[in-house]
């Protein structure tokens, strides 16, 4: 039955060692060459040019041409014998090429979140302490795990801020998924080829922008780690190949015992750290049940307990002041779509093309999984796990808008499962029909997919990324601001909140009711001036416009466009501000009076 | 004195005491250098010393992963446990107990684990064996968990451990898989005494054979490594 396959290695094997060893050579030299080009490519990328499009548009073709050169070469290396270190290779500085842009060709941290983020950790830095009743950042307070430990990082380290490697977060990030979900994918296959393109599909899938320095880039690392030992270690399935590790688990040793517990501190971790992933992690973990594949029961009723002795313990103030509206959404799912939808009447073409662009890639994706699921049910291979954890993120559309980012979120938990059911259509190969055609086809899939994603991924970087002196003005208003001042901004994308957060008050003029906002027009100066000046609410205060909030209200299509401008127009011709910061791209207007 | 109690968790060990120690440094907020030198330590240290205790699984990705998982969840919860609780009275005893359970004697730890796990296992039926090559099962059936034999002197444990019945009886061609030593296996077509030495280490190293199918499996998994070998 064995006998044949338990032989010695035949005597010509040193030849074929030596070839696989030249190959794994050429490939490594040809992809430190794309490395190279690419690195020089993005230190060429002037963000000052940065325009509707965003990044791709200002993009160096040598850069296109680097990313196109490394997607071959991935595919390439899919038809080698033993791929998984070449691909393994060309998958890891693709993470990076790609989801690394804009630390590489950016010179400052992206996207107002992030910044404001660094506020929180920099609250703890001061404090050491966290203060659950506060009222900006009161969601980051409850659920405090990832500011801390960054805190940490920061004081331990000897830095003075997060802002010294929070650009580097991307990059961290997306290796942490790499690692997560090579374990996770080995719970399937053995094919290598088959889990590196399913881990590159993810990649180029992964557009939403979660991986950037924020709480739930961690807690998503931590389910995938929670999922991969669920489906490796606690699985009933078998995998495609049969004999993988997960039939090494021995129940009662050490090593299951230390499984088990890493599995637990992560749902402390996600419990303790982001407020959406627990719940997607308790539906992920359900449906794994419910539909019997999973051989234990209590990591289910573990998830469900810790999260409840959050949700009820330290963070009771938060949830129970955010029951109503939570409450309200539940079930609401029309309602919760809806609010992710931007205003297409008012928004550029631009945006309304970067849109569509998102919603093609990642139909595309799912579509590509749909065919390689009907490709592994055709080879008799088990897809039920992965079908269940693709749909089950759907069910976080019934429970809240969040924010208006329901649908990414729930697109990024389902990504990881329709990329490996996509990845299937390609691999395992089921003979040597078609061993021209299909790396064909796989080519040309991942090459489409590259600009949607930069369209996608980047495409709002107007509006996301700052220049120095944009970051000046913020800097001039945190540094001149007395505590217990009224900052007043056009609207929330420009670096704000990253410094002494708890001592302001913050108003966005966009995020106005219609009628407050009417009001403020009606005499722009005069009303600006009586709010900043009311002593018996606010010390003084700062109004801040900025080119990045000036592109958001552009992009965004917000009822503020061109009210930005003429509200600024107003106060220039008043005698009642002075101008306390100006630049190209940044104004900082603040009382007459006021030092 | 600590590796007296450390048995076969040495890995555990450590990083539960050094968890302990580093929730109680940042608690009493030392300052440079202890803190500093702390953390620095149970970042680099952590991960590999919970790769101490994973003798399996083989794939070193996955253990470099849990380890590394392992340790920024250890990280993130003792600090968030110190923000929490305000350094108020409840760490310094989380610390201590902590410290206990990582120089608990080994046979009481598993004792103790294995309590918590009698609990649940009160409630799961114990999965039927198989006796005789079937078709092809979707689930397959997982063995009854067998405590792990105890190797130290130490006190009797707890009453709720139940005496081993042994692995369920699989017979293939008049072969009890799950109790033949090498002899027999090499009775068995295709199985020369070699492979009948593998197939026996793997069972003892993995646990019995749930049925037929679960031996086909493992037989052609090395059938796999020997291909793969000779690439």
């Amino acid at each position: 039955m064995t006998t044949a396959t338990t032989q010695l290695p035949a005597a010509g094997d040193t030849d074929a060692v030596d070839r696989y060893v030249v190959t794994v050579i050429r490939h490594s030299l040809v992809l430190l060459a794309i490395v190279v080009l690419w690195i020089w490519s993005v230190n060429r990328v002037d963000e000052s040019a940065l325009g509707d499009y965003g990044l791709i548009a200002i993009l160096p073709i040598s850069a296109f041409v680097a990313l196109v050169a490394a997607l071959v070469g991935f595919v390439v290396a899919t038809q080698r014998k033993r791929p998984g270190p070449l691909l393994a290779a060309h998958t890891i500085a693709l993470a990076v090429m790609l989801h690394g842009i804009p630390t590489f060709a950016y010179d400052h941290l992206r996207a107002s979140w992030a910044w404001k983020h660094i506020g929180m950790v920099d609250f703890i830095q001061r404090f050491g302490d966290v203060n659950p009743g506060d009222g900006a950042l009161a969601v980051y307070h409850n659920w405090p795990g990832f500011f801390g430990i960054n805190a940490w990082i920061t004081n331990t380290s000897g830095l003075s801020s997060a802002l010294s490697y929070a650009a580097w977060a991307p990059i961290v990030f997306n290796l942490l998924y790499i690692g997560a979900l090579y374990i996770m994918f080995r719970a399937f296959t053995a094919n290598q080829s088959l889990i590196w393109t399913a881990i590159l599909i993810f990649i180029l899938g992964s557009w939403i922008g979660q991986d950037y320095f924020a709480p739930q880039a961690l807690a998503f690392f931590m389910y995938l780690l929670l999922m991969a030992i669920l489906l490796r270690w606690y699985s009933r399935a078998t995998s495609d190949d049969a004999h993988l590790e997960n039939d090494d688990f021995a129940p009662g040793s050490v090593t299951s015992r230390l499984i088990a517990a890493v599995m637990i501190m992560a749902m402390v971790m996600i419990a303790s750290s982001h407020q959406l992933t627990p719940i997607v992690t308790i539906a992920a973990i359900a449906a794994l049940v419910t539909t019997r594949q999973l051989r234990v029961k209590w990591p289910l009723w573990a998830m469900i307990g810790i999260t409840i002795a959050w949700f009820l313990g330290p963070a009771r103030g938060f949830v129970l002041d955010n029951a109503r509206n939570v409450l309200h959404e539940f079930g609401g799912v029309s309602n919760n779509l809806d609010s992710t939808v931007v205003d297409y009447g008012l928004t550029t073409s631009a945006q309304r093309n970067i849109s569509l662009v998102s919603r093609l890639l990642s139909a595309s994706i799912f579509a590509l999984a749909g065919l390689g699921l009907i490709r592994r049910r055709a080879m008799r291979h088990r897809s039920a796990q992965l079908v269940v954890l693709a749909a089950v993120p759907a069910v976080m559309v019934f429970a809240s808008s969040y924010g208006g980012e329901i649908i990414l979120r729930a697109y990024l938990f389902a990504l990881p499962f329709a990329a490996f059911l996509a990845a299937s259509l390609w691999f395992p190969r089921r003979s040597q029909h078609g061993r021209l055609i299909s790396p064909i086809v796989l080519c040309v899939v991942l090459v489409t997919i590259l600009p949607a994603f930069l369209l996608a991924d980047f495409g709002s970087d107007r509006r996301e990324v700052f220049s120095d002196t944009e970051i000046a003005a913020s800097d001039y208003v945190l540094s001149n601001a007395a505590p217990g001042a009224l900052i007043i901004e056009g609207t929330r994308d420009y670096p704000r909140l990253y410094r002494n957060n708890e001592q302001y008050t913050y108003l966005t003029l966009s995020m106005l009711p219609q009628q407050a906002l009417e009001h403020v027009m009606s005499d722009p100066a005069n009303v600006l001036h009586r709010w900043l000046t009311d002593a018996t609410s606010y010390n003084g205060g700062y109004i801040i416009f900025t080119d990045s909030q000036r592109a958001s209200v552009t992009d965004l299509g917000t009822s503020l466009d061109p009210t930005l401008a003429t509200i600024q127009q107003a106060l220039r011709a008043s005698s009642d501000f002075k101008i306390g910061y100006e630049s190209t791209d940044a104004v900082v207007f603040q009382p007459a009076g006021q030092p | 004195m600590i590796g007296r109690f450390t048995g076969d968790k040495p890995g555990l060990t450590w990083v539960i005491v050094l968890s302990a120690v580093e929730l109680l440094t940042i608690l009493f907020h030392a300052g440079p250098p202890l803190q500093p030198a702390l953390g620095v330590l149970f970042v680099l240290t952590c991960p590999g010393f919970l790769l101490l205790d994973l003798e399996r699984p083989a794939d070193p990705a996955a253990r470099i992963m849990i380890g590394i998982g392992g340790s920024i969840a250890a990280n993130i919860i003792i600090v968030t446990l110190v923000l929490i609780t305000d350094a108020g009275p409840v760490a310094p005893f989380i610390a201590l107990a902590l410290v206990a359970a990582a120089l608990m004697p080994r046979r009481r730890f598993d004792t103790t684990i294995r309590w918590a796990g009698s609990l649940r296992r009160r409630s799961t039926p114990a999965p039927q064996p198989v006796a005789a090559p079937g078709p092809i099962q979707e689930n397959r059936p997982q063995p009854e968990p067998q405590p792990v034999p105890e190797t130290e002197p130490g006190p009797m444990p707890h009453q709720d451990v139940r005496p081993d019945p042994g692995p369920p009886p699989v017979i293939v061609l008049g072969v009890d898989i799950n109790r033949a030593g090498v002899g027999p296996f090499t009775g068995l077509p295709g199985i020369g005494p070699d492979l009948a030495t593998r197939i026996v280490a793997h069972r003892e190293q993995h646990g019995p054979f749930a049925d037929v199918n679960a031996l086909l499996d493992v037989l052609r998994g090395m059938a796999i490594e020997e291909e793969a070998r000779r690439i």
